[in-house]
């Protein structure tokens, strides 16, 4: 059986944690869940600890990075896609986050290279034309902990990804009231977290042509309600499509840049070998790097047992074409069922029988573009940007 | 890289705010967008005391690499090489400021390790 198949991405169990069974968990955390990871070191405390969140992954406390485990996505084909605020998973880079939000006193500036700067209330963003977009959310380093050989940052399983129906409004509405000056290139986002020290302020940038694109929002609402603070109250960007690192939480501060931005999120952090699928040779230094940007197509089960199989879809920068599942490596593919769609950017649901016996059932997205996945997997010394697919031993009966 | 989106659609103006147009996606009207304004209020939470600390073997990694980010990111790395523990420490001190002692790299790195054991 070659290797992929072995990979155990499917043991994900609830454990009981005995009493010391694992001297370094928090004792808020009574359960464990395992990750499945190569050395035996996937085992991480679920929790209910956080406000407003409930049954996440504690991947780490300060900065919070709290994982959704892939049950929380699972439902029957018709079920919605969305994932509940409760259990959308958590990611900050730097542990000064806004714990407090005065929603009267929050403004919302937008300068730089603009005509006239704005400063705005939550109120006045409220009042632009209001638009809503079903998109996906994923950590640019999402499945890190399932690279071979594997490398440091936050070991996330699968679930550092989620899906939600956000409310807001367009950034070219709030970029067109401010009047961009000629010769704006780029468009800087900040939220409200601050670094330790000297560390570099957080700030990442998008192109200004994308930041003027239909689908880009700042958004005051999720799922219809507004944004729990550690998902980015009260104002977050939205890029569908694109990796959440541009997804900036907490968002008070949007700069038109007229030279590109040099700092160091968007220099030196979150870069992609400038390559096919973003692979490079296990261990390869000063190849030519590129910002990430926009996602693959992926499938991921949630679900194995008498009826079937079945799981969620996404399909990157474009639509969910189809989702297919084989039994034998690859050679042959057959049709999953899918559920309704949510959108381009949002996650699809699908569903297969397969036949009975033990089998490793294996299953793979292809979006609109044409884009799909594969067996063998990327390799960068980020963990960024994996896509290969996912396999999963089943028992059918 | 301007990218189309065919499928934002205006929907007939139903005022929600003053003299606001709304716009929907397809996707919203079927998958549960109220429609309805989306009230905000002021939020404010404390978050959970941390529980996790290193063995007093690992005194020297506690003082210099847990001011910034709780310890159990450090238990959570996958085992890696002295020359890649050595470059997180360098890269924290490149990247993040942090004020470590270059004297004290052999050591941090020595106790990294045992804590990989
Ligand atoms: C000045 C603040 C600061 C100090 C001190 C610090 N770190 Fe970090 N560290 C960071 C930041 C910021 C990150 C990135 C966090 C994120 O992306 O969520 C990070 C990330 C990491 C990571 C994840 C991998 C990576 O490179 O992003 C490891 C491992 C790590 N630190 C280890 C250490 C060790 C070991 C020490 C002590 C030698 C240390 N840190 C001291 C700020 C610091």
């Amino acid at each position: 059986m070659a290797e992929w198949l072995r990979q155990p991405i499917a043991r994900r169990s609830a454990l009981t944690l005995g009493a010391g069974a694992l001297a370094s968990s928090p004792l808020w955390a009574q359960l464990l869940v395992d990750l499945g990871f190569s050395q035996g070191d996937g085992r991480r405390p679920l929790t209910d600890a956080f406000p407003g969140k409930r049954g996440m992954i504690l991947q780490r406390a300060r900065a919070p990075l709290l994982e959704t485990p892939m049950a929380a996505f699972d439902g029957e084909l018709g079920a919605s896609t969305f994932t509940p605020n409760d259990r959308f998973f958590v990611r900050w880079h730097y542990a000064d986050i806004p714990l407090s939000v005065d929603v009267d006193a929050f403004r919302l500036q937008v300068g730089g290279a603009v005509n006239r700067p704005l400063s705005l209330s939550l109120k006045q963003v409220q009042a632009l034309p209001q638009v809503e977009i079903a998109a996906v959310n994923q950590c640019s380093g999402n499945s890190r902990g399932l690279f071979g050989p594997r490398v440091p940052g936050a070991q996330w399983g699968n679930g550092a990804i989620g899906n939600a129906l956000w409310t807001g409004v367009r950034l070219r509405d709030l970029l067109e009231r401010a009047g961009v000056a000629p010769g704006a290139v780029q468009v800087q986002f900040a939220g409200l977290d601050r670094p330790p020290g000297d560390a570099p302020w957080f700030a990442k940038s998008l192109t200004i042509d994308h930041a003027r694109a239909d689908e880009v929002i700042v958004a005051y609402g999720m799922n219809g309600t507004q944004l729990p603070l550690l998902n980015g109250f009260p104002l977050r960007l939205i890029v569908p499509g694109w990796f959440s690192t541009y997804w900036v939480k907490a968002l008070d501060r949007i700069t038109v840049l007229s030279a590109p931005d040099t700092g160091y999120w968007m220099d030196k952090a979150y870069r992609i070998p400038a390559t096919p699928r973003a692979s490079v040779v296990p261990g390869a230094k000063d190849f030519p790097t590129v910002p990430i940007g926009r996602m693959l197509p992926r499938a991921f089960f949630t679900r194995a047992d008498a009826g079937g199989v079945r799981g969620i879809a996404l399909g990157g920068d474009a639509g969910v074409a189809k989702v297919e599942w084989s039994i034998d490596g690859g050679k042959s593919w057959h049709a999953a069922q899918l559920g309704h769609d949510a959108g381009r950017y949002g996650f699809r649901r699908w569903a297969a029988s397969v036949p009975p016996g033990a089998q490793t059932v294996a299953v793979r997205t292809t979006n609109t573009s044409g884009a799909t996945q594969r067996f063998d997997p990327i390799w960068n010394p980020g963990g960024y940007m994996r896509n290969s697919i996912e396999t999963m031993k089943v028992t059918q009966a | 890289m301007m990218r189309r989106l065919g499928t934002i659609v205006a929907l007939a103006a139903v005022a929600l705010l003053a003299g606001c147009e709304r716009y929907a996606t397809p996707e919203s009207l079927r998958g549960g967008g109220t429609g309805a304004p989306i009230a905000l209020t002021s939020q404010s939470i404390t978050l959970p005391d941390e529980t996790v600390t290193l063995p007093a073997s690992a005194d020297i990694v506690t003082v210099n690499c847990t001011a910034c980010h709780s310890p159990d990111l450090i238990l959570a790395q996958p085992k890696l090489k002295p020359e890649q523990w050595q470059a997180e420490v360098t890269k924290m001190r490149g990247a993040y400021k942090a004020t470590i002692d270059e004297q004290d790299d052999g050591k941090i790195v020595a106790a990294l390790l045992a804590l990989q054991k």
